[in-house]
């Protein structure tokens, strides 16, 4: 039902397209004054609309919402995980938690705890970076929608661009779908590594000792090991994925639907004005 | 005669509203391709820059650590300690006496510097790195990252100076020559003209040569304005070098479609049917053509997607921390001339061993990857002749120093420099040699070695020689077609 409903809008929208482009050549040959002025507006139109202006529009948008670079965007990223975003530093943030722990178990070394704390300061310290990863990344994510929407909109100019935005999301080979997916795998895999590590934490505080001032690191000699069996593995859900539903993507491209349905209808009008004017002439 | 005929050739062009028109969409075009070159290599500088002064605050950081460590060692009269690895920095003596620590710490950050006129096209860099932290890590990380950008931009590619002159210019030349004898015969005014002492071939000439003057002399003027506001370098040579070579290229380019234009105005047929005609030949030279031999490369030799790559480390991963032992045996064996007396499984060590176990394992994928590019890149070299597009966009690529060659050659010189850095830090770490802060000005550092501009040149020889045979074989053709041309129509 989906596909054939998608498969629809699909087709309606190429079929709008070709609409456009059919109403503008009647028009534009109705006005010019000949066939080779008309030639050479509609294939001025054409190289416009499919080569022009989504290259200026792609520059445009990227001045509206610029974005950085790798270089920047990581370099900034890692910082924030340094410093956090004001107030107590993430490293603070985790001392506070080891006392707390500490507190709780009335305990002055994490070696003592009946807990593992690798586990838990792992836990704690991804739970942190969430805030982090999901401040830059999914502002990153609304600046390419941003920019995207723009680029929609600056359709009015050029039927090619609300196209080729509506044949990207309703193919599901767009940000949208992407982002979707990258976000549920995500989800899927936090939720895995709070459950691995509550198990860590739970199974694992003997390895507390390795904490303990000069006590060995060395693989070899280091007896404290945790064998996983099959019920570890079976705690984490296997992944079953949903793609956003039709609504949802006929949403995200209502600007996009908008601007083409303004073109059939500017499109006609225009055809009908300048087929009308040859019959005033010819009378 | 003639020169009466060209000035007034030249005198009705520039009095022509519509050509006026056409000259200033022109220099909007090229003003607009060369800021968006220009912004893109900012915000390219502008990551490096970031990395840069990360890698630099992180060493110095080591370093005032280790220097601070030295001073209190030396008023105690003790020796200096090794720290065990670490993430941070635990108990009193610091990471920074640690090779193996500072190795994996104090990143080098090999840069691709720009050329003179790498703002004149963007080509690739949108996507390939041109700044990769190196450290005693592996590489394989490091050489996949790509830039970051909107998907949706990179489909639509960018509005460069490249692009204006690979597909705009043409729009341009072909708007005023489609109907350079064609309009005159429609208006009846041809067989008149020919009436004076004329031949038609001069007369096609004076307005070719009329429009192409006034072309090429604002292309060659835009061309310079942009290197003066966009160009880098200006001081050097080989900035100068490398915009002749473009200016030449985009020349004889232009040339090619005034003389296509030519031709098909020798044809004989009405100014309608030399537009379509024309249309049709930038359709299929700049569109058609070069997406087809495009998809026709990559399909034939198709590259390991970034899929079997993450497969490939991931395996190697696996296998290794399953077969530590053997990795770490391995790499003892690989440094051989340095292992310690008493072997260590320490942490830094295990987890040496298994990167370069990692670094063995996708080794051979990245070799398909390149080899694949070799040969796509010279399945399109091979086609190239059937379109003027492909070779100056090779052309331009190339000169501008955005070309798949440049960049293969500052990845080999990378991967050549990591061995270095791995080899410097290695040995200190595996012989137990603290490292002292002296020494953090001795470390390997990573310089691109740019190819001379004469080889860019040659490499360009091909595609340049290829247009320059296509303009003496379409100039001829012009010259026969024109000779049978019928002034006063049947």
């Amino acid at each position: 039902m989906r596909l054939a409903r998608a498969s629809g809008c699909f087709s309606l929208s190429y079929l709008a397209y070709g609409v456009i482009f059919l109403f503008v050549t009647l028009g534009v040959s109705a006005v010019a004054g000949s066939p080779r002025t008309a030639l050479i507006a509609l294939v001025g139109f054409w190289a416009f609309s499919a080569f022009i202006m989504p290259k200026a529009a792609a520059e445009i948008s990227k001045i509206v919402t610029p974005t950085a670079a790798l270089g920047e965007f990581d370099a900034r990223l890692q910082e924030t995980r340094r410093t956090g975003f004001g107030g107590p530093t993430p490293r603070e943030r985790l001392a506070e938690y080891r006392q707390s722990l500490l507190d709780q178990y009335q305990v002055a070394d994490v070696a003592d705890l009946p807990v593992y704390w690798v586990a838990l300061s792992m836990q704690r310290l991804e739970e942190m970076d969430h805030e982090f990863f999901d401040h830059y990344y999914k502002g990153l994510d609304n600046s390419y929608l941003e920019q995207r929407r723009l680029q929609d909109a600056l359709g009015v100019l050029a039927p090619t661009l609300p196209l080729s935005s509506i044949s990207m999301g309703l193919s599901g080979t767009d940000l949208l779908h992407q982002r979707d997916f990258v976000n549920a795998a995500e989800e899927t895999r936090r939720a895995m590594v709070d459950k691995v590590n509550a198990y860590l934490a739970e199974m694992a505080a003997s390895f507390n000792a390795n904490l303990r001032e000069g006590a060995t690191t060395d693989i070899e000699s280091n007896d404290r090991v945790l064998v996983a069996d099959e019920a570890v593995f079976q705690m984490v859900d296997p992944v079953r994925y949903s793609p956003p539903t039709l609504n949802t993507v006929l949403g995200e491209y209502r600007m996009a639907f908008l601007v083409l349905a303004l073109w059939i209808i500017v499109a006609l009008i225009f055809a009908r004005i300048a087929v009308g004017r040859i019959g005033i002439q010819t009378r | 005669m003639y020169s009466l005929l060209l000035k007034h050739e030249t005198k009705t062009l520039v009095r022509t509203p519509a050509f006026a028109w056409i000259l200033l969409l022109l220099a909007a075009a090229v003003a607009i391709g060369a800021w968006a070159g220009g912004a893109h290599l900012g915000r390219i500088e502008r990551g490096a820059s970031y990395y840069l002064a990360d890698a630099t605050a992180d060493r110095a950081k080591l370093r005032s650590d280790l220097e601070r460590y030295e001073e209190r060692v030396a008023a105690r009269g003790e020796q200096v300690q090794i720290a065990a690895y670490s993430h941070t920095q635990r108990g009193a003596v610091p990471q920074g006496t640690n090779a193996g620590s500072v190795g994996v710490k104090a990143a080098e950050i090999a840069t691709l510097p720009p050329t003179g006129i790498q703002a004149f096209s963007v080509g690739q860099s949108d996507l390939l790195l041109s700044y990769v932290p190196v450290t005693t890590a592996g590489l394989t990380t490091a050489l996949q990252a790509s830039e970051m950008g909107n998907p949706v931009n990179l489909k639509r590619g960018p509005f460069d100076l490249s692009f204006v002159v690979i597909f705009l210019l043409p729009i341009f030349i072909l708007a005023i020559s489609y109907d350079m004898l064609s309009s005159e015969k429609e208006r009846g005014t041809l067989a008149m003209v020919l009436a004076n002492p004329l031949s038609l071939q001069k007369l096609m000439s004076s307005k070719v040569v009329s429009r192409a003057v006034i072309i090429l002399g604002v292309i060659a003027a835009l061309g310079f304005g942009s290197l003066l506001t966009v160009g880098t370098a200006l001081g050097e040579p080989d900035t100068w070098a490398r915009f002749g070579v473009w200016l030449a290229a985009t020349l004889l380019y232009a040339v090619f479609w005034f003389l296509l234009s030519v031709f098909v105005n020798a044809l004989g047929r009405n100014s309608a049917t030399n537009g379509i005609i024309l249309a049709g030949a930038w359709l299929a030279f700049v569109v058609v053509i070069p997406t087809l031999v495009s998809v026709g490369a990559t399909t034939m030799y198709p590259a390991p997607s970034r899929f079997d790559f993450i497969t490939a480390s991931r395996e190697a991963q696996t296998d290794s921390e399953r077969n530590y032992m053997r990795e770490l045996n391995q790499y003892y064996y690989d440094h051989v001339e340095h292992v310690p007396e008493e072997r260590v499984n320490d942490f830094l060590s295990v987890t040496r061993a298994k990167n370069d176990a990692v670094e063995r394992a996708v080794a051979p994928l990245f070799a398909e990857f390149r080899s694949q590019q070799i040969k796509q890149d010279q399945l399109v070299s091979n086609f190239q002749f059937v379109s003027p597009a492909i070779m100056m966009q090779r052309v331009l690529n190339d000169v501008t120093g955005v070309s798949a060659a440049r960049y293969h050659r500052f990845v080999d010189q990378v991967q050549a420099f990591r061995e270095q850095w791995v080899s410097y830090f290695t040995v200190r770490f595996l012989t137990a040699t603290p490292m002292r802060s002296a020494e953090f000005d001795e470390f390997p550092k990573f310089q691109y070695e740019e190819e001379p501009v004469s080889a860019v040149v040659t490499r360009s020889l091909p595609s340049i020689g290829g247009i320059i045979v296509i303009l003496v074989l379409l100039g001829g053709a012009a010259m026969a077609t024109l000779r049978r041309y019928q002034v006063a129509s049947r």
